[in-house]
């Protein structure tokens, strides 16, 4: 975590999350400064994604605070100005699949015209396609690309408003190593330019490559929180301590 | 709202799978009707009038549906609701996409009906546009509220109906009797009680949707 006095872009106190009577989430801080790269570790069920969808007010928690960029939005509502703030990747790549991803984008160009108004809606969504490798398939239907496409398509729509911060859940699933490594570009770019990022992952080669701050949830808690990150080795030795598991 | 309606529009344009599917579904039903009801019984206006709105209806659910499945597929809806945009607004866009292809249908629909049904005896008024407008507007108003509330769950097929049906009977009951006295070219005068309930009704549940939709879309 930085020092001093930078303005946190997510400020979490006691987040608490259950679906029934299961929790999910207990009692999590957690802070993002501009430039941090925070990766989240944990075992399957140990609320990561949860989290993160709490981050980008997708879901609400049950207890707890949350101030994003510094205007509280649970208890209370995001701002528009808030959300578009924020860039979302998830486990769904949230695009149309009857679009081709030219229209996809352009959609979203237009949806996020408040925040980023430098081109058309065209042109910011032709310039995306181009940044993710996926200039060739600009017309063809979004159902026939494959998952790795996909992928590219989903970073494409979560970044091309240039949000100040990005969430990103497993980014890294079904890219090939050209995508992995444009991705980590992207990201690290992001980050130099003074972006929070905090991305779920399973992948301890980028974590230590690109993270500037791992936190483990296990059982909902945050059960380690380290900065700098610690090579491949102990962060894999750390893990399997907490977890009993191998990451 | 306007980009959403665009990008409904799109995706329609693209696949004409609502459009298809309820053109198909709407003539079986006349079709059936015209072919197994007695022919003085069919050129009645209040059953034109009943069989027309009742088709659209049911047509129409099979649209309403499919608008929030492919909001659905892929997340795309959560796309949607993290956009830093009035979620009010989304659901306006999609019951005036819904709406648009519904007013569409009942364009293609109301002349086939009369053409394969008959139209001895009929003197519409310039209004039954109007009578149109507002019964459609209705249909898409709320089928799109609950088409979404239906959306979240797995039996979304069968909830839809359920949902939506009860809501809209005052709305086709009216716009049935609207239609019917519209088709005999009744005054205006006549009319008017039954015009300003269907614009009432429309206005009073396109409030509660732009108001309730940004709760719709919370997990």
């Amino acid at each position: 975590m930085q020092s001093g006095a930078a303005r946190s872009l997510v400020e979490a106190r006691g987040l608490a999350k259950a679906f029934g009577l299961n929790p999910v989430l207990r009692d999590v801080d957690l802070d993002v400064f501009p430039g941090e790269v925070v990766a989240i570790l944990g075992p399957n069920g140990a609320g990561k994604s949860t989290l993160l969808r709490i981050l980008g007010c997708i879901a609400r928690a049950r207890k707890g605070s949350l101030a994003l960029f510094g205007t509280d939005c649970h208890p209370g509502r995001p701002t528009r100005e808030v959300l578009g703030r924020i860039g979302f990747l998830g486990h769904e790549p949230m695009v149309y699949e009857d679009l081709t991803p030219q229209q996809n984008l352009e959609l979203f160009a237009r949806l996020y015209r408040s925040v980023r108004a430098d081109g058309t809606p065209e042109s910011i969504a032709r310039a995306s396609l181009e940044r993710v490798g996926l200039a060739y398939a600009r017309e063809r239907s979004t159902r026939a690309l494959s998952r790795g496409m996909l992928q590219r398509l989903a970073i494409a729509r979560a970044t091309q408003h240039e949000p100040p911060l990005l969430l990103l859940d497993e980014p890294f699933t079904a890219l090939d190593e050209s995508g992995i490594d444009l991705l980590s570009a992207i990201l690290r770019a992001r980050a130099d330019g003074g972006a929070g990022i905090v991305m779920v992952t399973h992948d301890l080669a980028r974590v230590s490559e690109l993270a500037t701050r791992v936190v483990v949830l296990v059982g909902g808690r945050v059960a380690y929180d380290a900065s700098p990150v610690p090579g491949p080795g102990d962060l894999a030795h750390d893990y399997r301590r907490l977890t009993g598991l191998a990451v | 709202m306007w980009t959403i309606v665009r990008k409904d529009l799109a995706i329609e344009l693209r696949t004409g799978e609502m459009a298809s599917s309820m053109f198909l579904l709407a003539l079986l039903i006349i079709i059936v009707f015209a072919f197994t009801l007695e022919p003085e019984r069919l050129v009645a206006p209040e059953f034109l009038a009943g069989l027309s709105w009742t088709t659209l209806l049911v047509a129409g659910t099979l649209a309403l549906n499919r608008s929030f499945v492919l909001e659905r597929e892929a997340g795309a809806l959560t796309g949607l609701a993290l956009a830093p945009i009035d979620r009010g607004s989304i659901y306006l866009g999609k019951a005036l996409g819904n709406f648009l292809l519904l007013l569409i249908a009942g364009i293609v629909l109301l002349p086939l009906i009369a053409i394969l049904l008959g139209t001895h005896g009929l003197s519409p008024t310039p209004l039954l546009p109007v009578v149109i407008v507002l019964g459609v507007g209705g249909i898409a108003i709320i089928g799109t509220l609950c088409a979404a509330i239906a959306s979240r769950t797995r039996a979304r097929e069968v909830l839809l109906p359920i949902l939506m049906f009860p809501l809209l009977a005052p709305l086709l009951i009216a716009a049935t009797r609207t239609t019917a006295a519209a088709l005999v070219g009744e005054s205006a005068a006549n009319l008017q009680s039954w015009l300003l309930m269907l614009g009432g009704f429309d206005i009073v549940f396109a409030t509660a949707g732009w108001l309730s939709f940004d709760f719709l879309l919370e997990e």
